[in-house]
């Protein structure tokens, strides 16, 4: 993976970027209609604001703490509206409204928690869904996984994977951008195809297991493919290895479970009366029993 | 030369791992936990040893019955010297019988775990030789991920009733959590359909893991609260508590016996969760426990009333009342709450302006997290009928049952003879299940 363009962390420099914006809008009073922040990747001011001399003097609007949290958050939402949202919200908060967040039926705090839930829903299932494959560069493994989320997560799903994952060598990549790991440092790339990730890696012979792992811990006398569906939607499918075998497994359910139920049961004797010794131990556990019971 | 000697000796013969693992993968996949969450913050960020675990669980994958795949289900062995009816794994079963090495499972929980398929590892195993001896092996196994491996992932180890003291304090030094199955909602019906099991072994054992539990949870707090002298030795034990499973639809115990036994389980152990597993069909059945299709929807409205049970204030006594026309049976058609709220009309409307918390958990389509947030919000302004439905609240599922400062109900409604009726679509209300 060299060679790769290097990139900075963009969304913890994007949220900071729009919190300097944000001071500078609302120390000069910009209503929310007339704020801008649709300038293409980079955030910038439109125009120029006299910048206050001390930030500290000035900066008398309070927000509650769970605000900054809940803004930073929504940074890694893709669409261009969080920041619009955002202003919209620290504008109310810091004008007479500083307990908008408890307003849950409102159409902005909605609007929030809904764009949050898509962030932290995408987070969830990248770190669910990842699957390393292993390969050895000249005598050291190294893994490889590819995904494609909704949101500018890669990021915060990077972070959790160097805690999990600190000693192993690894790389995710995504069309957005590439996280790698060597086990000292994180560094970002850019984003690539997946018709290249293809050319990167090999197929595991560890898939395999899993594969049939995955086949034998179903229970096809509890068929729920629709609930199976609503977790794990096939767009996630093309990234496990397992669900070559969903559409089969599935069809095949109802008719093993019927079988089962058809086949003739076992006599529970046909064990003890063919080994002396497993009856013994089994009567010696069973009167233990009945002692303790009584 | 029966199949019996094979029990006494170590396995040892050339079958290949995947074919173990297919063995060995079936005869665990009837136990319901996969819950991997709730242990203690670990991670691996000082570059040793792999993995890290506490807050929320993954389900890394699904099986087309829905059930999350969260840990490496399997057990050690299915070789079994118990006769228990329900179970794929006892001693009369026809089935194909593996075991694994002690190496062979931790290879594979490391694997597994490095290619991000997996949280962790549950073990559980057929009893061979004695209870001592198979728990022994179990511990092994978790000993040697953790020490050797330096594995921060989750373990859940299934438990051996009847195991020597030593040797569960043992597995509660490397697992997360421990587990004992009470298998059956009666004594009498563990006799009858596992006779090798002893409920009050088993009894004693979860009782011993409550008390390792506390201990080192006592231990933890009186940490933290001197924590500027640090204490070097520290006493683990199942930071993720205990859990343990009910078969539901084998015995005829009905479902007011089983929430009964439930409710003992939380209270008297402390579990962290009981499980129900409908009684599943399985390969190789036993003549004394004839096979059904298993009652799906029973064990979700029996999940359902747990939950009211744990988290919204309700007895036994009034989700499977004793005097009742259902013979302790959950109605299948609606969930328990609205159940109880048909039958218990005077306790309705309940004004969302004014109510506690308590009563406000009463309501049937209200759950913990709306009543909370009504709390929250209402300090702020006044809860309007359209607050409910921007809160993705089922108005028509509260609508009988609320008052807000825009709506009062119909008192027809409420006084409806057939408010059941109101709830089940009519193309339902047929459905035998």
């Amino acid at each position: 993976m060299t060679g790769m363009a290097e990139k900075q962390l963009t969304v913890q420099q994007d949220f900071k970027r729009w919190r300097e914006m944000a001071r500078t809008y609302l120390q000069n009073a910009v209503i929310p209609a007339d704020a801008r922040w649709d300038l293409g990747d980079q955030l910038a001011l439109p125009f120029s604001f006299e910048q206050p001399k001390s930030a500290a003097k000035t900066n008398k609007h309070q927000v509650p703490a769970a605000f900054i949290q809940v803004a930073q958050f929504l940074s890694q939402h893709r669409d261009h509206s969080k920041w619009t949202l955002l202003y919209q919200m620290l504008w109310r908060l810091t004008h007479g409204e500083p307990y908008l967040l408890r307003l849950s039926s409102d159409p902005a705090v909605r609007q929030l928690h809904r764009m949050n839930k898509a962030v932290s829903r995408d987070i969830h299932k990248m770190k669910a869904f990842v699957r390393f494959n292993s390969s050895s560069h000249s005598g050291e493994e190294h893994f490889h996984a590819w995904f494609e989320p909704e949101h500018l997560v890669l990021e915060a799903v990077a972070e959790f994977f160097v805690k999990r994952f600190t000693a192993m060598n690894w790389t995710v990549c995504t069309p957005g951008g590439c996280a790698h790991w060597n086990q000292k440092q994180l560094r970002l790339s850019e984003g690539i195809t997946y018709a290249v990730y293809q050319q990167m890696t090999e197929d595991d012979e560890m898939n395999e297991y899993w594969r049939q792992y995955y086949r034998h811990i179903f229970n096809p006398a509890r068929l729920k493919e629709a609930a199976m569906k609503s977790e794990m939607p096939k767009k996630y499918w093309k990234y496990l290895p397992e669900s070559v075998l969903i559409p089969k497994l599935t069809q095949k359910a109802t008719l093993n479970m019927t079988h089962m139920l058809s086949q003739p049961a076992t006599d529970p004797e046909r064990l003890r009366a063919k080994s002396k010794k497993l009856k013994q131990q089994q009567n010696a556990i069973r009167s233990k029993n009945q002692k303790q019971a009584q | 030369m029966s199949v019996v000697c094979s029990l006494y000796v170590p396995y040892n013969d050339n079958m290949q791992l995947i074919d173990k693992l297919a063995i060995l993968a079936d005869a665990a996949k009837y136990d319901a936990s996969c819950a991997s969450s709730g242990t203690d913050q670990r991670d691996s960020k000082n570059g040793k040893g792999i993995g890290s675990s506490g807050g929320m669980g993954i389900c890394h994958s699904y099986t087309p019955d829905g059930r999350c795949v969260s840990l490496l289900k399997i057990l050690l062995t299915n070789f079994c010297i118990y006769e228990c009816s329900y179970c794929v794994n006892r001693a009369s079963s026809q089935v194909k019988r593996a075991r694994f090495t002690v190496d062979e499972v931790v290879k594979l929980t490391i694997e597994f775990y490095k290619r991000n398929y997996i949280e962790g590892l549950f073990l559980s195993s057929g009893i061979i030789k004695n209870e001592d001896y198979t728990m022994e092996q179990i511990s092994l196994i978790a000993k040697k991920l953790r020490t050797e491996h330096d594995f921060r992932g989750y373990i859940h180890l299934k438990t051996i009733p009847d195991a020597s003291p030593e040797l569960l304090a043992e597995a509660g030094k490397y697992a997360d959590r421990l587990s004992i199955n009470v298998e059956m909602p009666t004594a009498q019906s563990l006799q009858q359909f596992a006779p090798e099991k002893s409920p009050l072994g088993i009894k004693k054992s979860m009782a011993r893991l409550k008390s390792g539990i506390a201990e080192a949870k006592a231990h933890k707090r009186q940490k933290k609260t001197i924590s500027n002298q640090r204490i070097k030795s520290h006493i683990k034990f199942a930071p993720a508590g205990q859990s343990t499973q009910m078969i539901v639809g084998a015995d005829q115990s009905n479902d007011r016996i089983i929430l009964i036994q439930s409710n003992q389980l939380y209270n008297n152990f402390k579990m962290r969760r009981v499980y129900y597993s409908a009684f599943s069909p399985i390969p190789d059945a036993s003549q004394a426990l004839p096979l059904i299709a298993p009652p799906l929807m029973r064990e979700h409205r029996l999940y359902q009333a747990d939950w009211l049970l744990r988290f919204y204030g309700f007895e036994v006594d009034e989700i499977t009342p004793l005097n009742s026309t259902s013979d302790g049976m959950l109605d299948l058609h609606i969930d328990p709450k609205l159940s109880w709220a048909i039958n218990h009309r005077e306790f309705f409307p309940i004004n969302l302006n004014k109510a506690s918390l308590e009563h406000i958990l009463r309501i049937p389509g209200i759950g913990a997290m709306s009543a909370r947030r009504i709390i929250n919000m209402r300090r702020y302004s006044r809860i309007r009928l359209i607050d409910l439905q921007k809160m993705r609240v089922a108005i028509k599922k509260v609508k009988p049952f609320i008052e807000t400062s825009d709506y009062h109900p119909q008192a027809r409604l409420l006084e409806k003879d057939n408010l059941r009726g109101y709830f089940i679509p009519p193309e339902q209300q047929q459905l035998a299940f």
